[in-house]
């Protein structure tokens, strides 16, 4: 049943990249064929951005009441995010060498996005600097949390300040204006709803893995994770072989 | 008669404060790395005249390059040191969060007031309004500080502690680089006064959210009984038959 679901998922998503590719040219940008990388860049930044609210939640809850789920909860947001927001930089580069004839055209939105890629980079670095799995998962749920405001502050608040919009080529308000057309909005439409599908389904499989890779390294026995070395503090029971045990 | 909450931080400080007049590391180091930052700034500039952006701009990196160095330390030289489980005995871990943040906080008012009289005096630009310049600087010392207090405290026992408590620090500190610029430039005569206002106040409320959310994260953090990997009834250490 499942893979029936994923089979339909990727006629989907095959129908929306044809259809995408299908729409007439946006005639105001300087390369009109080449405007169709937004329907892949703006969704990614949309659902970076949910990845990110979505960590700090997941956050919250390994902060509130410890436990496996929220944990994995939490890396896999993390992950994923980091994932999409490295998509989002990539074809914004892109579009920005298209478009603006530079790769990095030092806009106020692409710098405020890569701070938002270097907290994404932080949540990662926290990650691979405790040796023990719970202090790793604590650590990065309470960085997850202390970079909500400042990531809600460069995705919705900075790119909308007045001296922002009048210096970014960015356009900030085109799509809850409603300024586009109507192939356009239903193509960025379509995009984001099944990206954000496909991101939900990768997010869940991500989870069930990561839930089932913990249970098999804590199976049967008291040790915990062997193949990380034990924090200065701790003394922990290791496992030996069966020949020592008696 | 204070709570013992209350009387743990201000122990806590009373102890940072004595061990800084003791041997004033802190505060030397973070003048020290602002005044080389200053030097460093004007001898690439040499004799060119900086907007009022490039120079709040360039007052923000001097500000952050004194605390870089000097706010961390309060933190992990302690876990260090091997100080820093005496500590933990004296009350609640909020209140020794406290306690650390604001002599951090203080230590880079006082270090921000001094840099600042210094690129008053550098700058080849006049300050139009000196009430901006003079309410922004220790803000601007003090919102650098909390978010490096609290960066600090998440690092405690990571492996490379000294690189991570900055590398994560400084997305966290856009908002207030962003914020101290806006105002700055005021103070040089750009911009409306009432943008300068709203930048000071922003940049005030910014920077008192760390102090709200500091304390819970110690308060979890640095609490070794609630790991469950050391509690023998925990979810990670349930022994099955």
């Amino acid at each position: 049943m499942k893979s029936a679901w994923f089979a339909v998922l990727g006629i989907a998503m095959g129908l929306m990249l044809i259809g995408t590719m299908l729409v007439p040219d946006a005639q105001l940008f300087r390369d009109p064929t080449m405007a169709r990388i937004m329907f892949t860049h703006v969704p990614c930044a949309m659902i970076c951005s949910g990845f990110l609210i979505a960590s700090a939640w997941h956050g919250f809850k390994v902060l509130k009441n410890y436990n496996d789920t929220s944990a994995t909860k939490l890396h896999s947001a993390v992950e994923l995010g980091s994932l999409f927001a490295a998509l989002t930089m990539v074809t914004g580069i892109l579009f920005s060498k298209i478009m603006w004839g530079e790769y990095w055209h030092g806009d106020p939105r692409q710098v405020s996005f890569l701070i938002v890629l270097f907290i994404y980079g932080g949540l990662l670095a926290l990650r691979a600097a405790f040796p023990d799995p719970i202090r790793r998962d604590r650590n990065t749920a309470s960085y997850a949390l202390a970079a909500i405001l400042p990531s809600i502050f460069l995705t919705f608040v900075y790119p909308r300040l007045k001296a922002v919009q009048q210096q970014s080529f960015h356009p900030s308000n085109t799509i809850v204006e409603g300024q586009m057309d109507i192939y356009y909005s239903v193509g960025l439409y379509g995009s984001l709803i099944l990206l954000a599908i496909i991101a939900i389904v990768v997010f869940k499989l991500r989870v069930r893995t990561e839930l089932l890779a913990r249970k098999l390294e804590n199976h049967g026995n008291l040790e915990t994770h062997r193949g990380d070395s034990a924090s200065p503090r701790m003394v922990r029971p290791v496992a030996v072989s069966p020949e020592h045990r008696d | 008669m204070p709570s013992p909450f209350n009387r743990a931080w201000r122990a806590c400080l009373r102890k940072e404060w004595r061990s800084e007049i003791r041997n004033p590391q802190g505060l030397y180091l973070s003048f020290l790395f602002g005044a080389m930052a200053m030097a460093s700034i004007m001898f690439v500039t040499g004799t060119q005249r900086p907007t009022a952006e490039m120079a709040g701009g360039l007052f923000t990196i001097v500000i952050l390059f004194s605390a870089l160095q000097a706010v961390p330390r309060l933190f992990l030289a302690e876990e260090e040191q091997g100080t820093f489980d005496l500590v933990r005995q004296w009350g609640s871990l909020d209140a020794l969060w406290l306690g650390k943040a604001l002599f951090a906080g203080l230590q880079q008012f006082i270090t921000a007031l001094v840099l600042g009289v210094l690129f008053a005096g550098i700058i080849p630009l006049p300050i139009v309004s000196p009430i901006h310049y003079w309410l922004t600087i220790p803000l601007l010392g003090l919102a650098v500080a909390n978010v490096l207090s609290l960066t600090s405290s998440i690092v405690i026992t990571a492996q490379n502690r000294w690189i991570l408590s900055t590398v994560i620090a400084l997305p966290l500190l856009f908002p207030f680089i962003f914020l101290g610029i806006s105002a700055l430039r005021v103070s040089f005569g750009v911009g409306s006064l009432e943008g300068g206002w709203q930048a000071i106040v922003a940049l005030l409320m910014y920077g008192i959210a760390p102090l709200a959310i500091g304390p819970n994260l110690a308060r979890t953090l640095w609490n070794e009984r609630k790991d469950p990997i050391q509690a023998p009834t925990g979810q990670h250490n349930e022994v099955k038959p």
